[in-house]
């Protein structure tokens, strides 16, 4: 409850001090059009937040921007962003340096300034943005517009098209299966790679191997058990890795291979001691053994 | 060439003659996993090698297979019965067994 209670409290403190967070105080905004010979053609006096009128300029004047920040805290960023009002609205950005003591300014010579200014006689709006890390909030002003005239020579002609276009939507492919051979050849590679089991049982029936521990097993009933028990511990495992492959996941096939393999030991042991019993009984000096 | 013909015949008659029938009975498994391996391996060589993991698993486990029917083979031949005093033939073929187990799980492993 009490980590509850500090909870509510940060986040109350938290959303005061959003309340109570500093905004950009900007004042002093001057815009001013400079013809080439230095002369102050037009000028205004800006008040945040209302808008001043139009401007017009020529493509060799430029553009004296000033303007005052009040806050203790300095700027990380502070520029106009120039809009152009035609079918393209292209985008300028113009940074202004901000001295330590608050003041900013830019001078934008239109006649060396971004090529986009020379695309024709076009009118663009102006707006002033503030912004830095311990402030929360931007400053965005909306200066105005400002009408700049083309080149009297060597007017660029826009080139066609739109800079910042979404590209084309990339679709994620997964990578294509890979082409298996028909089934025909597979299959008959199948029937092929199972063919030598019919040569294994051709020589061992060549081999004339007689079967003798059977017999001595049905004497045996204990024997023939466990001799039964452990082939088929055998098999189960050999089952069990089938299932693996198919279909079962990793932990209950070694929970059943434990088992398994517990019989198989046992049964194993006991089933070839008696047939080591057998052999040792038999050879006193052959060196015939059977499996 | 006769010499080799004649020299070939006495060993395949030797072979034959002298050759303890469980001895036998492993050739004969080494010969039938030879052929499998081989039949694999001319299949990966037609078809190419995509699942890749079903030819290494398949070959393996024919290689594998042959060199534990090898080793049986050695333990359990009466003339090595020197060199394994303390194997006997049952012993062998117990191991031959849980080695084949432990091999044909990580065949099933592979397999995928």
């Amino acid at each position: 409850m009490a980590k509850f209670r500090s909870l509510l409290v940060l986040t109350l403190l938290a959303s005061i001090s959003t309340v109570l967070a500093e905004s950009w105080k900007v004042s002093d905004i001057n815009l001013a059009v400079i013809s080439r010979d230095g002369g102050k053609k037009d000028e205004r006096k800006l008040e945040y937040p209302h808008a001043g009128e139009d401007l017009i300029a020529d493509s060799t004047d430029s553009l004296k921007f000033t303007f005052k920040v009040e806050n203790k805290e300095r700027p990380h960023q502070a520029m106009v962003l120039f809009k152009s009002q035609d079918e393209f609205k292209d985008e300028i950005m113009v940074a202004a340096s901000v001295k330590s003591s608050g003041k900013g300014r830019f001078e934008l010579n239109f006649a060396k300034a971004d090529p986009k200014f020379k695309y024709g006689t076009r009118k663009y709006s102006m707006a002033f943005l503030v912004g830095g890390s311990k402030v929360d909030e931007p400053f965005k002003y909306t200066l105005g517009n400002i009408e700049i005239h083309a080149p009297s020579s060597n007017s660029a002609v826009r080139p066609s098209g739109v800079e910042y276009a979404a590209k084309p939507e990339i679709h994620h492919q997964f990578r294509p299966d890979q082409k298996l051979i028909n089934t025909v050849v597979s299959g008959f590679f199948t029937v092929l790679v199972l063919a030598p089991f019919t040569v294994l049982f051709l020589l061992w029936s060549q081999l004339g191997i007689k079967f003798e521990p059977l017999k001595a097993l049905t004497q045996k009933p204990l024997e023939l058990v466990s001799a039964l028990v452990f082939f088929g511990s055998l098999a189960g495992i050999e089952y069990v890795f089938y299932s693996y492959w198919t279909h079962v996941t990793l932990f209950p096939v070694l929970q059943y291979l434990g088992v398994l393999s517990l019989v198989a030991v046992v049964s194993g042991r006991s089933v070839l001691s008696a047939v080591q019993a057998r052999r040792i009984q038999r050879t006193s000096g052959s060196a015939k053994k059977e499996l | 060439m006769e010499e080799i013909k004649s020299a070939s015949s006495s060993l395949l008659a030797s072979y034959f003659k002298d050759t303890p029938k469980s001895l036998k009975l492993i050739d004969s498994y080494m010969v039938y996993v030879l052929l499998t391996g081989l039949i694999q391996f001319v299949y990966v060589v037609i078809a190419g090698t995509f699942p890749n993991n079903a030819f290494l698993a398949g070959f393996i486990s024919t290689i594998s297979a042959f060199v534990l029917a090898a080793n049986l083979r050695m333990q359990t031949n009466p003339k090595n019965a020197s060199q394994f005093p303390t194997t006997s033939p049952e012993r062998a073929f117990a191991d031959f067994l849980a080695c084949n187990l432990v091999v044909h799980f990580a065949v099933a492993n592979f397999l995928g």
